[in-house]
């Protein structure tokens, strides 16, 4: 890689993990990376890069190194995150038979709940992990800032179509409000961290403020690279959106 | 603070919403959102840069009034820009350019520079329509029509293109831009006169990818396979992570395979079905998810280029003991992704030399159950 940083955290995955980290690039994925992480049937972390990301490539996998560092920090009990299929299958039966989706055919609301509500998990899942590799990143690699910020505005942008008309008004309003809420914080910490309140405004407007604070305070509370805290950090978003009973931990060695 | 203002005005429909972290269709379904945020973004730029900034949004337009704390604004403004384009840091450089754009629709040195951001940024319509205002106004501006030449390029205007770039190098023979430029639309159809152009492009431009990648695809044009590849190494190395490197690598790879069967008038290799029949073997006492993890590995260690070519034994795997040259790497490779995935390109074909180590595998088992 090019950047002094990326290199850094590389190494320090493989250190930490014991795994050597293998870059790759990847053709036809929405994401900005696919991550692999080490298993006895592939021995290395694969990072896979899209190809349409290729500008951002630096940082992506700076961002990446920063997850595996914070999820792999004890590798003999790498925590996964299992959502518990018949939590959720309640949870997206329940929306897909209230308004809007109940307007839809049975089929298709049924469809359209899964999926938001798989999206919600995820975004459960991943968004407290992808904040604070920002922040390590933005402290560790202060060369990628500029990439930095073409990697986080893009995403901010996606996460902010939650605000367009047409899908307002077809998301379930708790999943919306679920979704919004933790997109504030994401917003809210990329604020806090370039000093300018520009991607915070949507989620002002919309009432988010408050949120966006108490989401992002659970993250600041517990921002030490170990896995522990990430999944403490996780629950605790949980709680406050009422999400907490959809999934379980549970872990993997890392070392067999 | 100095009395001479920095003022420019901007109709919202000319600002690009994508430069903002907010989806442009909810800004468009919400005008009061939509106007805070344009004007807290120019707040932001002109905030960094000192002074006094009074942005407001009225009447379907952005009016900027900026107070430099000291010197004069087109001045600050316009190296401050060129010192985010030397840094690469194009989503800061761009407001600002354009702001000077808006402001001084003439200045040559504006033209250029935003110009030829426009068109590193794929923006080709607005980018060709300033670098042909600039060559209007400074006809014997050669790196201008250079610039040109390259938004045309893009556009996929090549007539037009080469005539820019012939313009330049009219004006200034030793423009290595243009050489390069020209003798990549040149190298298409007559890559032996492209060949003197892409040489005295590399020699004053030993470290532009671009120039190595035209370079060394224009050498294997010509059939010079040993004098591509170094060159070709050398612009991957530069940057591996990018679209000219992913290039480079692909002619590498066909090199490679072209150049190995070379070596044997295009019959079998015996090294290579040897390697396949120690991987058959190897795979039967691991079992398949050892093997599995091998081809993974060797996989994932091909990409960055495995020198096929080289018979030193170069190489180490986490999941194998020992050291391999390159060929025996992608043997086992081979070998690995048969039993895998035989439907999926193994990326080189060494399906004769596979099958010949596959009878000799059967043969060995029937023996060995005599």
């Amino acid at each position: 890689m090019n950047s002094a940083g990326t290199n850094q955290l590389i190494a320090q995955v493989e250190q930490t993990t014991g795994f050597k980290v293998v870059v790759d690039t990847v053709d036809d994925i929405s994401e900005h990376a696919q991550m692999i992480s080490a298993r006895p049937e592939l021995p290395v972390h694969t990072i896979r890069v899209s190809k349409a990301k290729l500008a951002q490539a630096d940082y992506i996998v700076a961002a990446q190194c920063a997850m595996l560092i914070r999820l792999w920090s004890n590798p003999a009990r790498i925590p996964e995150f299992n959502p518990t299929p018949e939590k959720l299958r309640y949870l997206a039966d329940r929306a897909a038979t209230s308004k809007p989706l109940s307007q839809l055919p049975a089929k298709l609301a049924q469809q359209t709940s899964v999926q938001l509500t798989q999206g919600l998990l995820n975004q459960l899942r991943s968004m407290p992990s992808e904040i604070l590799a920002i922040r390590n990143c933005w402290t560790q690699c202060p060369d990628l800032r500029e990439m930095q910020a073409d990697t986080v505005e893009t995403e901010l942008r996606l996460l902010s179509e939650t605000f367009a008309p047409q899908i307002r008004s077809f998301a379930p309003d708790q999943i919306w409000k679920n979704n919004v809420s933790m997109s504030s914080a994401y917003a809210l910490n990329w604020s806090e961290l370039c000093g300018s309140p520009l991607a915070m405004l949507p989620y002002q407007s919309a009432g988010f403020g408050d949120t966006a604070i108490k989401l992002l305070g659970e993250i600041s509370a517990r921002s030490d690279k170990t896995s522990e805290l990430y999944m403490q950090a996780v629950d605790a978003w949980a709680n406050h959106l009422g999400l907490r009973t959809l999934y379980k931990w549970e872990y993997r060695n890392g070392n067999q | 603070m100095n009395d001479q203002p920095f003022s420019f005005t901007l109709r919202l429909e000319d600002f690009d919403l994508g430069r903002l972290p907010i989806s442009a269709d909810a800004l468009r379904a919400n005008p009061d959102l939509l106007a805070e945020a344009i004007s807290q973004y120019y707040s932001d730029i002109f905030r960094k840069l000192g002074g006094t900034a009074n942005v407001a949004v009225t009447q379907g337009a952005v009016h900027v009034t900026w107070h430099p704390e000291t010197g004069a604004a087109r001045d600050l403004l316009f190296h401050r820009a060129l010192a985010l384009l030397k840094n690469g840091n194009y989503r800061e450089a761009d407001p600002l350019l354009q702001s000077l754009h808006a402001r001084f629709p003439d200045d040559n040195e504006v033209l250029f520079n935003y110009g030829m951001m426009l068109s590193d940024q794929g923006r080709l319509d607005q980018a060709c329509r300033l670098l042909s205002h600039l060559v209007e106004l400074v006809p014997d501006h050669s790196h201008g029509w250079t610039a040109l030449g390259v938004a045309l390029s893009r556009s996929g205007n090549k007539p037009h293109a080469a005539e820019a770039f012939q313009a330049a190098l009219k004006l200034d023979p030793s423009n290595a831009h243009a050489m390069r430029n020209a003798a990549a639309i040149l190298a298409e159809s007559a890559p032996a006169e492209a060949l003197p152009l892409f040489q005295k492009a590399a020699a004053v431009l030993p470290n532009d990818q671009q120039t190595l990648l035209g370079y060394g695809t224009c050498l294997l044009r010509l059939g010079r396979s040993d004098d591509a590849d170094p060159v070709l190494t050398k612009c991957i190395e530069i940057n591996p992570l990018s679209d000219l490197a992913e290039h480079a690598r692909t002619a590498r790879t066909r090199l490679a395979h072209a150049s190995m069967r070379s070596n044997v008038a295009g019959g079998l290799r015996p090294d290579v079905v040897m390697y396949c029949l120690g991987a058959l073997q190897k795979f039967q006492a691991l079992g398949s998810a050892k093997a599995r993890a091998v081809t993974f590995e060797i996989a994932m260690l091909g990409h960055n280029g495995l020198d096929i070519n080289d018979p030193a034994q170069k190489y180490t795997l986490k999941s194998l003991p020992g050291k391999f040259s390159g060929l025996h790497l992608v043997s086992i490779m081979y070998v690995g992704m048969k039993a895998i995935a035989p439907d999926r390109d193994a990326g080189i074909d060494l399906s004769g030399e596979y099958s010949e180590a596959n009878k000799l595998f059967d043969m060995e088992r029937r023996h060995g159950s005599q």
